[in-house]
């Protein structure tokens, strides 16, 4: 247990030197530690397995990773040293005479209690189903065994058509069999610690990033309601690729909010381009988030931005994706969505009004329902939205811009991908739609709240009366 | 009672805190009974009983890590063309090796639940070994 915890160190170590040294804040917070710990969690592990999928490729083992950790570390200092006078945002928003109050007391031992309570679910879920649910054995892990016991000689045997969805990327499987390889063994600890992680750094990193906009209450407000989500909670110990999914959905949006509130954030935007790369190691799915999210950004700020500020975020986003698609194209057999497809039959689905109605309908009804909530939270949030209003400073309306148009495009991209699907709609739609849903609902609790008017915020306006 | 702003607002929010950790603290009593025998065993748990991964370690160690083997029986297939769950499973007990959902290739393993399916679907195939706990590594006749 102990030398799989440690083997987790070095991934993290490697996460919040590159995170810690791109994003430089003025002066040292709780807060801000919390989001560098947090992101360094998933970063870092996206940033390993990278490196491991390099060394497949070109060294055909597992074991030449290290080589390419040292060459990053290098680089990553040189960017520290040519962008040192440059510095990152970092905003101070707890009012301290605020937090000595009732409600602020009050608010920050109820998001403690939900944490310790909340994290329990995962973890004892997982005592019993150590080898998760049905995706995870027979696509995740699968992969990662067949990965591990290739030992990298023969590893593109994972890309056989005998291999259940063999196109999906290596993130996930590639991370665990990066650990397996290290402590030669593979135990099923392994994904069970991935899991764990990332649903943790999830929670960790859209508390701590409210906090850091909107002040402290504010974010134990929204760690609070992401706690609170039963699916949630349960997808955590499922060993899907869907949490991590939703923590690189998060982490991008959470470095482009801070990277747009101002000019002259080249490392926001690095790591915002990593973080988006990260979204198409992970899923599929990271595709057509990818995809909107670069529309988005062209629509609120234009072609030229890319050419301008954006263009940091490409340099990260463009070398890693490219590495990525090459691995797509090279050694990947067709998504099962467009494998035997012709256009006349995609045509015949597109024009088929029915389909439409019906994966409307289904949306609709798992909208209503989704989460599994005991009292229906997305309910409740229209409810506080009406009765405390919309509060939220000038300088984030465009990226707030950015984060709504990007969520919007990514659910019509689900439903696009419904309406083209050469399986049996209901079957496609039972099966995922909640799913998907529970991978942007980090990033719209975080869209969510960054609108609200935090309780601090709240409390002066009645003041000022 | 006057229901201004201020007040309004933090009725729900204090609202809104319970509701979240009632919410939580149901979610933990309600999840299944912790069941650590499939932690320390290599089983995997499912909705309506267990798979024991380690049925297959003996035909695990007649197969080289690189082999590909078919599958017996080959029953008809479930809801939108799935293939059957312990198909799935067997693939994760075998891996690396690698399973095909047909009798094509020249080894092919056997996972039976009863005696007679098992007695139906060999015919016709050589019994390498019967490892005596349902699963049976065949090959064709030559």
């Amino acid at each position: 247990m102990i030398l799989y915890i440690l083997s987790f160190i070095l991934p993290i170590s490697i996460g919040l030197f590159f995170v810690s040294t791109i994003w430089q804040c003025q002066r040292g917070v709780v807060c801000h530690f919390i989001i560098k710990l947090s992101l360094a969690c998933g970063i870092g592990i996206s940033i390993s397995t990278f490196f491991s999928l390099l060394s497949l490729i070109i060294f055909h083992n597992l074991l030449a990773q290290p080589v390419f950790i040292y060459f990053f570390a290098l680089v990553t200092l040189i960017w520290r040293y040519r962008y040192k006078n440059t510095s990152s945002v970092c905003q101070e928003t707890v009012t301290p005479s605020y937090q000595s109050t009732v409600l602020g007391k009050g608010l920050r031992y109820a998001f403690l209690l939900a944490f310790l309570l909340g994290s329990c679910v995962p973890l004892f879920i997982t005592l019993s189903y150590p080898h998760g649910n049905w995706d995870a054995w027979a696509i995740w892990n699968e992969h990662a065994r067949i990965i591990y016991q290739e030992d990298g000689s023969n590893w593109t045997r994972i890309f056989s058509p005998l291999v259940a969805h063999a196109d999906y990327p290596l993130l996930l499987p590639l991370s665990i069999a990066q650990t397996w390889t290290y402590l030669e063994t593979n135990n099923q600890l392994a994904p069970i610690f991935t899991a764990l992680l990332f649903t943790l750094a999830t929670i960790g990193l859209l508390t701590s990033s409210i906090t850091q906009m909107k002040g402290q209450s504010q974010g134990f407000l929204v760690g609070l309601c992401l706690i609170a989500t039963p699916a949630f909670l349960y997808a955590g110990a499922s060993e899907y690729a869907d949490i991590p999914l939703s923590f690189f959905y998060l982490s991008t949006m959470i470095f482009l909010t801070s990277a747009l509130q101002s000019k002259d954030n080249p490392g926001l935007l690095f790591l915002a381009g990593t973080s988006l790369a990260a979204t198409i190691f992970t899923k599929n799915e990271g595709y057509q988030f990818l995809c909107s999210i670069l529309l988005a950004l062209t629509l609120v700020y234009n072609v030229r931005w890319f050419t301008k500020e954006g263009k940091y975020m490409l340099m990260s986003l463009i070398p890693i994706s490219a590495v990525l698609l090459f691995t797509k194209i090279h050694y990947a057999p067709a998504n099962d969505i467009f494998a035997g497809q012709t256009t006349h039959m995609i045509l015949s689905r597109i024009t088929d009004p029915t389909r439409y109605a019906f994966i409307g309908s289904f949306f609709a009804a798992h909208i209503l329902n989704f989460g599994g909530f005991i009292i229906n939270i997305p309910i409740f949030l229209c409810a506080y939205f009406l009765i405390v209003g919309i509060h939220t400073e000038e300088k984030l309306k465009k990226p707030i811009l950015v984060i709504f148009i990007t969520l919007i495009l990514v659910l019509v991209g689900y439903f696009s991908i419904y309406v083209i699907s050469p399986h049996d709609l209901k079957w496609h739609l039972k099966t995922s739609i909640d799913r998907l849903f529970l991978q942007l609902w980090p990033s719209i609790l975080y869209l969510t709240f960054l609108l609200l008017p935090s309780p601090e915020t709240i409390l002066k306006q009645q003041a000022q009366k | 009672m006057s229901f201004n702003y201020k007040t309004r607002s933090l009725i729900t929010i204090i609202f809104f805190t319970f509701a979240s950790l009632y919410s939580t603290a149901m979610t933990l009593l309600t999840i299944p009974p912790v069941k650590l025998s499939n932690f320390t065993t290599n089983n995997v748990s499912l909705d309506d009983g267990s798979f024991d991964l380690n049925r297959f370690n003996g035909v695990k160690e007649l197969l080289p890590a690189n082999a590909i083997v078919g599958y017996l029986p080959l029953t008809q297939e479930t809801e939108a063309d799935v293939l059957p769950e312990s198909f799935y499973l067997t693939q994760y007990a075998i891996s690396p090796r690698l399973l095909s959902y047909s009798t094509e290739p020249e080894y092919i393993i056997g996972n039976f639940t009863d005696k007679n399916s098992a007695q139906k679907s060999i015919k016709g195939f050589s019994v390498i070994k019967n490892f005596g706990n349902g699963v049976i590594l065949l090959r064709h006749r030559l």
